[in-house]
């Protein structure tokens, strides 16, 4: 019994396990996310008719750090398949491209043949410094250079890697329709 | 039709045969050789034409001639085989052309294709046979020329399967000499006819023995489980047109033979001595589906489904005589209907299988099925030809083993609901087996297409293959294209060899039920078409890009495919009490810090089981008995000496 006590004691009496609200996040920053997140749900909605974006994720040799954004995007504090945006498993069934870093020698064939095997018409975006530019890998003799240099990249969302919300907003900037 | 026509036609087809072995024993060159497998060629298709014109008209020999005790005149059931045998022998004579050219280093031409030539005059001889003496003759220039031929390239292991074949082929001859010698009572002379009558008056146990013989001798010829051990040997060793011929043609010389005995000889038997026919026939053609499951030799697995055919063609020949004696003709006519069909249709599909198989193992430089592959790439017209004839052998509609098969399994199950208790119970061991057996030839046939033609090639040779030259592949192509034809014309076939109970001339017949082959082929066209027309309409041709399948990013290659091995690997698994089928898998450690970083082989054995059981022993006992004896020969010439005097002494007091 002592045993179960200590237990309950510790569980119900010990510090605190979840921080609260105030400590990691600030409202502000949540609304301009959900505000980005609309507008983003609506533009999709006009564009593809009712249906989401869908999203194949291509790692074309990055570090796996524009990965945890990408994980982050869809974790439940995000949760962007709210917005009208989900990754697919398969470049068949996806509208969208998201290539993060260098295009390295070895997986210069992964990401040519996904961006072949989707259906076009296939928006790319270059996500992460790697994928815009080489980043700190440009001209190695590992790395074929940026994403441009194998297929066509459509929009570029620089960072090392850009946070969830940079992203959101370069996708957002993609697709809103331009105003002359 | 008047027969004296059909008489020079056989003595026509016999001399240009004979024609042909000495020409091409004599001749020297290339353009001498075609000419006489061109003559060969020629006298065969007379012979078919013959044989067909015999079917059709069924004229009356009332003289025949005769020639050496072999009447030179065609009764219904020889005029079939007649046909048959000479049909195959013209396609393999015009492969042979193309086939040993190609093979020249490896061959003695000269005596192969003299040995060919006699090989097929025996064939002929056998089916035209009409007395014990000719027949058994004529058996023996069948087996001793497809002996020499087995082992044409003198290899070990050629010589082994032939010596094998030869003690196999002539206890058989032995066993059938000695059913002869009873039935004729030793008069080897007098013709069929004469033994039939002789027969009559034989007591049961000397016609049981003689049965019993008969089953041995032409079984063993046959490949009957359980004698069939020497033909997955024999037939792949021999050069691939004689496979087809031995696979395609001999079987059924046993096949005849055996009919001939039955129908032709011995008084009306009673049902329960049909039993062991169909129990064999059984028996065969599930061991023989089985081990072309699990089998990765090309040519060995098509001769496991010559067993399988010939196992599915001796159960129904054991119905027929169940069905005479247990008082149900209908059932009686319609599997000797589906037996001669079946042997028909086997006899094509399989010849036409070795062919290509020939064909194709001559520019792989293998026999394993691991090392093909992705020839339908590369061969695309040829590899259609062998789907066809790989739809024949697995029984699919609209090929011709699909209307045997669908003419005995209807009369079977229309004889299940008014038969005995006990009649039913061996009809509906016939049925599931029977459906059984269907069902692992599909799975055997895909196997061997799926893996030998479709796919990535698996080796050098295999990515570098051509579409096989028109020599030796128009004689594939006509076996293809007559599946079909047999196939969509069984109704009329049978009718015009007089099965009138099994058809009406556009349908099969069975039981109630009718099967029009023209109508399931139309019906297949239809469904074809339909689909072919819905793909189109429905596809959006203008915005299509064709790109290769999606490979996750990485190239596939063809480690990744499956293979037959691992194909078979279920049946492996659920039969293998019966297959006794044992996998080593050895792991060698590379580093020798990390015991899971190893390099492993395995290797797989299929043992031959009925070798294992029942040849093994005898083979061994044999060893035994002869090593003890080796013991006599002392060398002291006294001895010697002594051991004439005892055998003289024990000879005259045996007859005196």
């Amino acid at each position: 019994m002592p045993s179960i006590l200590k237990l309950l004691q510790y569980l119900f009496m010990g510090p605190q396990v979840t921080a609260l609200r105030s400590v990691f996040g600030k409202d502000e920053e949540d609304a301009v996310v959900e505000a980005k997140g609309a507008e983003l749900k609506a533009i999709i909605g006009r564009l593809y008719g009712g249906r989401s974006l869908r999203i194949r994720a291509v790692d074309g040799g990055s570090t796996n750090a524009e990965e945890i954004e990408l994980t982050a995007l869809g974790n439940a504090y995000y949760d962007i398949e709210r917005f009208g945006l989900s990754f697919v498993a398969s470049p068949r069934h996806a509208d969208m491209l998201w290539v993060t870093g260098p295009v390295t020698r070895n997986l210069e064939r992964a990401v040519r043949t996904t961006y072949e095997a989707a259906p076009q018409p296939c928006l790319v975006a270059a996500i992460g410094d790697g994928a815009c530019t080489g980043g700190i890998w440009k001209d190695s003799y590992a790395v074929v250079g940026p994403v441009e240099a194998v297929i066509p990249v459509h929009l570029k969302i620089p960072g090392d890697p850009p946070s969830p919300e940079r992203i959101l907003s370069g996708i957002l900037d993609a697709l809103r329709p331009r105003t002359s | 039709m008047n027969p004296d026509f059909l008489i020079s036609g056989i003595f026509l087809c016999l001399a240009g045969t004979c024609a042909a072995a000495i020409i091409s024993m004599i001749a020297r060159g290339k353009a001498r050789r075609r000419f006489a497998m061109l003559t060969l060629a020629a006298a065969t298709a007379i012979g078919a034409a013959t044989g067909a014109a015999a079917v059709v008209f069924r004229p009356e020999f009332q003289a025949a001639p005769a020639l050496f005790g072999m009447r030179i005149a065609l009764d219904p059931l020889a005029a079939v085989f007649f046909a048959l045998l000479n049909a195959i022998a013209c396609a393999v004579s015009i492969y042979a052309i193309a086939y040993v050219d190609g093979h020249a280093d490896a061959y003695d031409v000269r005596r192969l294709d003299a040995l060919t030539a006699v090989f097929m005059l025996g064939m002929q001889g056998v089916v035209l046979a009409a007395a014990p003496l000719a027949f058994l003759a004529c058996w023996e220039i069948m087996s001793i020329a497809s002996f020499f031929l087995v082992m044409a390239d003198r290899k070990p292991e050629s010589l082994r399967a032939a010596l094998f074949y030869l003690i196999m082929t002539h206890l058989g001859a032995g066993a059938i000499l000695a059913g002869f010698m009873l039935l004729s009572g030793g008069f080897m002379h007098a013709g069929f006819g004469w033994m039939a009558a002789y027969a009559q008056g034989l007591p049961d146990a000397t016609l049981l023995l003689a049965f019993a013989l008969f089953l041995f001798g032409f079984g063993s010829k046959a490949g009957l489980w359980p004698f069939h051990v020497w033909l997955p040997e024999a037939h792949p060793q021999a050069p691939s047109h004689i496979s087809a011929l031995m696979s395609g043609v001999m079987l059924k010389m046993a096949l005849y033979g055996f009919l001939r005995v039955l129908l032709g000889i011995l008084p009306p038997l009673p049902a329960s001595w049909a039993l062991p026919i169909v129990a064999l026939g059984l028996l065969s053609a599930v061991f023989g589906a089985l081990y072309a499951v699990v089998e990765r030799d090309l040519k060995r697995l098509l001769a496991y489904s010559s067993i399988e055919n010939i196992g599915l063609i001796f159960t129904m020949v054991g119905a027929a005589l169940y069905a005479r004696g247990a008082g149900l003709p209908v059932l009686a006519d319609a599997a000797l209907a589906a037996a001669v069909l079946h042997a028909v249709a086997h006899a094509i599909f399989k010849s036409g299988l070795f062919m290509g198989a020939g064909a194709i193992v001559g520019q792989l430089h293998t026999r394993d099925l691991e090392a093909m592959g992705g020839l339908a790439k590369r061969m695309p017209r040829f590899s259609g030809a062998m789907l066809v004839l790989a739809l024949g052998a697995a029984a699919l509609p609209p090929s011709a083993a699909f209307m045997s098969e669908w003419v005995f399994l209807q009369h079977v199950l229309a004889a299940v609901r008014t038969a005995s208790p006990f009649t039913q119970g061996v009809l509906v061991a016939i049925l599931s087996s029977v459906a059984f057996v269907g069902g692992l030839a599909v799975f055997a046939m895909i196997k061997m297409f799926g893996i030998a033609f479709l796919g990535r090639p698996r080796g050098a040779h295999a990515a570098q293959a051509q579409e096989p030259s028109i020599g030796l592949s128009a004689p594939v192509f006509a076996m293809a294209g007559l599946t079909l034809v047999v196939g969509l014309g069984a109704p009329a076939l049978l009718a015009v060899t007089g099965f009138f109970g099994v058809t009406d001339g556009r349908r099969l017949v069975a039981g109630g039920g009718a099967l029009s082959p023209f109508s399931l082929a139309a019906v297949f066209a239809a469904v074809g078409a339909a689909a072919f027309m819905a793909r189109r309409l429905s596809s959006d041709a203008k915005h299509e890009r064709a790109y290769h399948a999606w490979d996750c990013g990485q190239p596939t290659d063809a480690s990744m495919e499956y293979t037959a091995t691992a194909f078979s690997a279920p049946a492996r698994f659920f039969f293998r009490l019966l297959l006794r089928s044992r996998k080593d898998v050895q792991a060698s450690p590379i580093a020798a810090t990390n015991p899971w970083i190893a390099r492993k082989t395995s290797v797989l054995e299929i043992r031959q089981v009925w070798y294992e059981l029942m040849y093994a022993p005898i083979v061994r006992a044999a060893l035994f008995v002869s090593t003890q004896a080796r013991r006599l020969h002392s060398g002291v010439i006294q001895f010697y000496i002594a051991m004439i005097l005892a055998a003289l002494i024990a000879a005259l007091v045996i007859s005196l």
